[in-house]
Formats: C-alpha cells, structure tokens, sequence
C-alpha cells in the first residue's frame, strides 16, 4: 500500500482532497470552522461588531425604559406612587428683614428630616433646602439667598421645555445669563431640574446683559419668604 | 472696659448672623468687627459721628463682599434693605450700650 502511494505521489494529494471534503460535509466540522471564521471576524469587522452591540444596547435600554415605565403604572394602580414622604412643619422664625432667607422650623430629626431634603410651600412651591437639623429644631435655606446656584427647567409644554440652566441667588430673586436666541420671556414658569414637579420661580425681568448676544433674566419667587407660615419638608420615604 | 465690653456686644451681634446666614465663612462676621472697630476706635469726641462711619463702613464692607461672591453681580434690592437694617440696629445697640457702659 504505502508503496503504491509512493509511486504514484498525484494520488495522495486527491485521497487527501476527499478526506478534507469528508471533514467538511460532517456537522461538529461546520462549527468548528464557522466558530474560528466567527473568531477572526472580530480582528477583522471590528466597527460592524460595535454596530451590532451598540444595536443590542439600544434594545436593552428600550426595554428597560418600557419596564420602567410599566412600573410606574402598576406602582400608580396600586397608590404606592409617592416619591417623597411629606413632613409638614410650622416657621418659627425668618424672612424678614433680618433673617432674609433663612426660616427656623419647628421639626427636626426626631421627625425624619435630614440635611438635604427640599422645603416646599403647599402648591409644590419650591422654597429651599434644609441646611442643619437638630433634635426638634432645622433650618432652611432659600433657593435666591445669596450665592446659592440652582439649576432650572422651562416650562415641558413650550419649546422652552428643553432649556435648562443653571442661576445664582441675589438675595430674593435668581439671576441668569442666557443667550439671545434662549426663548424665554416674562411670565414663564421655570421649574426645579431635579425634579421638575416643582415650581422654582417666574421670570419677572428680561434685559439685555453686559456682554454682547446674551441676555439677563431675573426670576422671582412666586411667595416671599415672608409670608409663609408652614412648609412641607420632602424626605426620602 | 468700656470699649472691650461694646466691642464684644457687636462681635456676639455678627455671630449669630454669620451662623445663620453666611454664605462664606466670614461674610457677616468681617463686615461687623470693621463696624464695631471703627465705632470703639475712631478718636473722634461726637460719638455720633463715629456710629455714622462704622455704619458706612460696614454697609460697604459688606456690599463688596457679597458682589464679590456673586462674580461681580449686583445684590437685590431686598438685600440692601437687610444690611442696612442689620447696621442700623447693630450701630444703634453699640451707641446705647457705649453710652450706659460708662462709668
């Protein structure tokens, strides 16, 4: 046998070329075959791999925008919703003209308030956060006192939903520089841009500032601080 | 003695502010221990006239202060009425007690 081979060597190569088409036909061969092509295929189709991940990533984000949008329904069915737990405290003092923008509150840590938590009037007014806590006593800090910095949202219904800004307190109102093409104008709402539930202020002033092309808007609270009596303190629930 | 004890009335007077309401360390405290100097220390003998440059000084002091924090923007009109409240009851509290302090 191994002589016949030797002598007439064209043979070995076509038993060799059946033997390989053999291998080939046969199942556990393709996927050896594909797998290692599949393999080699990463070094090779590198921006078309990104584009079937980046693919399936998009999915995966629809989906989990879809649950958690189910979610928020079934927690809404149920009335589970709330994203806050409410304390509500009465103002023991501030406002005035001595304690321009800061009010003592008559509930502390033995109510659950913690450094951080938001104070709203009634209404979803948004008044400022608590800065200090005692056992039955906190202190909060007004969105306009002075330089304080606030990041605020336009109205969702209007274009102006898109904008978004950051302003600085000046005592009892908030001022921000913004481009002239920025549609805002005097009345808007602008909401909180953490949580845009909550009201921050009224545009009351639209002027032209220092700068070329920008323009100065001053935003007043809808209530002075002065004349609220009780707030609403948002902890975590 | 006189002028230690209303020095220090006007120092306690700049403490609770500064503990409530300053933005920055030192933005009510500084303001008030110029007023409070100028008032114990100027050489002058009309007190009054010494209570009027601790109050210019101090509304000044504080004015520059807090444009300086804002980036150079201009306070509320609302602000300048509180420091002027501020100074005024701080000067008038140093000129009584300057005056009763006497011995």
């Amino acid at each position: 046998m191994t002589m016949i081979f030797l002598r007439n060597k064209h043979v070995v190569g076509r038993f060799l070329l059946v033997l390989a088409i053999i291998f080939l036909v046969t199942r556990p061969a393709q996927s050896f075959i594909r797998n290692r092509v599949m393999d080699l295929s990463g070094f090779i189709f590198i921006e078309r791999i990104a584009a079937a991940q980046s693919q399936y990533a998009l999915a995966l984000l629809n989906r989990i925008k879809d649950l958690t949008r189910q979610n928020k329904e079934l927690r809404a069915a149920i009335g589970s919703g709330a994203k806050y737990r409410i304390v509500p405290a009465d103002v023991k003092f501030g406002g005035g003209y001595f304690f321009t923008d800061m009010l003592a509150l008559a509930e502390g840590e033995n109510s659950g308030i913690d450094v951080g938590d938001l104070a709203t009037a009634p209404g979803s007014i948004l008044i400022g956060r608590v800065v200090e806590t005692g056992d039955n006593w906190s202190v909060v800090k007004s969105i306009f006192s002075v330089g304080e910095k606030t990041v605020l949202k336009g109205r969702p219904a209007l274009p102006s939903g898109r904008l978004v800004f950051e302003a600085i307190g000046i005592g009892d109102a908030l001022v921000a520089e913004l481009p002239m093409a920025a549609d805002i104008n005097i009345g808007d709402i602008l909401r909180f841009g953490i949580d845009p539930d909550l009201i921050a202020g009224l545009v009351s002033n639209v002027s032209a500032a220092a700068s070329q092309n920008m323009k100065r808007v001053i935003i007043n609270s809808p209530l002075p601080l002065k004349t609220i009596g009780k707030v609403e303190i948002l902890t975590k629930p | 003695m006189t002028k230690s004890l209303t020095a220090s009335l006007g120092l306690f007077w700049g403490l609770i502010f500064e503990s409530f309401l300053a933005p920055y360390f030192g933005v009510y405290l500084f303001p008030t221990m110029l007023a409070t100097a100028i008032f114990v220390f100027l050489p002058l003998r009309l007190n009054l006239i010494n209570a009027l440059a601790g109050w210019l000084a101090g509304v000044l002091f504080l004015s520059i202060l807090v444009i300086w924090i804002l980036d150079w923007r201009l306070f509320s009109f609302n602000f300048f009425l509180h420091e002027i409240f501020y100074f005024s009851v701080l000067i008038a509290m140093l000129y009584a007690a300057h005056a009763n302090f006497k011995t």
